[in-house]
């Protein structure tokens, strides 16, 4: 790195930080009319902006006519249900449905499906190390709103008690490690320290583990991501409300709080960490982790017939022995409901695809996957 | 309550005018100049609103941290797409503000991370250790995404 280069990398930012606007304006109006509100919002609920203000917009109306303090004979607008388009990790906005009502009418609590991710485990093709890999499945749930700390929490343990229902069915070639009779009992923020942390209540059932230390390991993994899909950054197991020590079959450890990072080694060497959306305003983009031969990720789509319509590479921010992000943008390829996507890295060996990760681009399409029997 | 808050209000405001200015470039840096004052204002109502808010000694370095944390989280795929509609437009649909599409699409091929030590390294001027403190990381991870960084800028510089 020479110091031209240096010059060269300091002009290039001051051109880009010259593209700057005029600073936003103090936002007042929000701090001084809703302190109470906002003195209680958790910092990572900024993720939700756009679904709290539709079920927020719910809860206005009940608010003013069920609290009495709305003016006597104010018409008040209900709210109809309205059905979002599973997102990544922000729910798209789309705004209520408003339509007058009468007096006399007491509105309903409305239960507007919000997009939320779980993580589920597939065994991965030519693996080197026999860990599972992550995937996230896009999928919805019902939640009833209420205030945004509540709505976040709420949020989290509908996905994590869908991800531990005995009834979910895995897509062909995924499958949990959470055992029948795991369950979350209660999910909520926790004020113990400046990382953004869940405290996440599960029964006892939760301490018996997977059945081994790789499968004990996978469950709290697939707990953990879910659990942090909207950006909370740790998650501090209890059982019953009590704090524990240990857990599973080998008595992992979890008298602190648990993050990503954490059990990163014990997952297959790519991970994918968003779901892959088709359809959607943007371009298709698969997302994930890696710790591979000089940091560089292979892609290919794959039709069912095994013909390969597309093939790239990019590198992952690092590797060789350390994790790095990677991110493909599916601009050009033909990608249909069809279509696999392939994630692997080439064995410096002979060059054969490794840890290969295989992703049905189907399953993310429209409402996300029903992961549920219609009957439960 | 009302004067704690009213006092909180103030202080705010006199805070916020020392650094939104600083913080919309910050920000200009990791999503573009298209949604940096909305991600200064999310940040800012951000901290405001956070329980430890008024614990904080470093408030500068408290909201260089939530900029990072919110462009982060909500504006990952943005600029990409700001990027191909900008190519798509034409300069003649540009902002008001000059808008560089090039230096954008170099900057959309590193990281938030690698953007934001990046940019506290070159435009902050910042030594790696304060680098890494503003941003809540180790020096070893500074010192990592600013070599990936540099690597990835020379290639597009060159």
């Amino acid at each position: 790195m020479s110091a031209n280069d240096d010059q060269k990398i300091r002009e290039f930012i001051n051109r880009l930080v010259a593209m700057s606007p005029q600073p936003p304006p103090f936002p007042e109006e929000v701090i001084v009319t809703t302190p109470k509100k906002t003195s209680r919002v958790n910092p990572i609920l900024i993720f939700a902006g756009a679904a709290a203000l539709v079920l927020i917009g719910a809860a206005i109306p009940i608010l003013l006519s069920g609290g009495g303090t709305g003016p006597a004979g104010t018409t008040l607008p209900v709210v109809t249900q309205t059905t979002l388009t599973p997102g990544t990790t922000a729910p798209a906005t789309v705004p209520p449905t408003t339509t007058p009502a009468e007096t006399t009418t007491t509105p309903e609590v409305v239960s507007v499906p919000q997009p939320v991710v779980v993580f589920l485990v597939q065994t991965p093709d030519n693996s080197y190390t026999g860990n599972p890999a992550l995937v996230p499945f896009a999928t919805s749930v019902p939640s009833s709103g209420g205030s945004s700390d509540a709505m976040f929490s709420s949020l989290v343990r509908d996905a994590l008690q869908l991800l531990t229902n005995p009834d979910l069915v895995p897509p062909p070639g995924f499958e949990t490690s959470i055992p029948a009779g795991v369950a979350v009992l209660d999910v909520r923020m926790a004020d113990l320290t400046s990382t953004p942390t869940l405290l996440v209540d599960m029964n006892d059932e939760f301490l018996k583990g997977a059945g081994g230390l790789l499968a004990d390991v996978t469950m709290l993994n697939q707990l953990v991501y879910t659990a942090t899909q909207f950006g909370a950054a740790k998650v501090l197991f209890t059982v019953n409300g009590q704090a524990i020590e240990a857990y599973g079959t080998e008595g992992i450890v979890l008298t602190d709080p648990v993050g990503r990072e954490d059990y990163l080694d014990q997952l297959n060497s790519i991970i994918i960490t968003e779901p892959v959306i088709l359809g959607g305003d943007e371009l298709p983009r698969v997302s994930g982790l890696a710790n591979v031969f000089e940091a560089t990720v292979s892609l290919q789509i794959v039709e069912q017939d095994g013909t390969v319509t597309f093939e790239d590479f990019t590198t992952a921010t690092c590797g060789t022995g350390c994790w790095g992000e990677f991110t493909f943008t599916l601009d050009t390829p033909p990608l249909t409901s069809s279509s696999l996507i392939r994630v692997f890295w080439n064995s410096a060996q002979d060059g054969s695809a490794s840890d290969v990760v295989t992703i049905p681009a189907s399953q993310f399409e429209g409402g996300g996957w029903d992961l549920l029997p219609a009957s439960s | 309550m009302g004067m704690i808050t009213a006092t909180g209000v103030m202080d705010n405001e006199q805070i916020y005018r020392d650094y939104s200015s600083e913080l919309t470039r910050y920000a200009t840096g990791l999503v573009g100049p298209f949604d940096a004052a909305d991600v200064v204002t999310d940040a800012c109502l951000k901290a405001f609103s956070s329980k430890s808010w008024h614990d904080v000694m470093n408030h500068r370095a408290y909201l260089y941290r939530t900029v990072l944390t919110v462009a982060t989280d909500h504006h990952r795929s943005t600029l990409t797409r700001r990027v191909r509609e900008m190519k798509t437009a034409g300069p003649e649909a540009a902002a008001p503000q000059e808008i560089d599409v090039d230096v954008l699409a170099a900057v959309n091929r590193l990281s938030m991370q690698q953007r934001a030590v990046v940019l506290l390294t070159y435009w902050a001027d910042l030594p790696v250790e304060t680098v890494a403190d503003r941003m809540g990381i180790s020096t070893g991870a500074v010192k990592r995404h600013l070599a990936r960084a540099r690597k990835r800028l020379q290639e597009w510089l060159s």
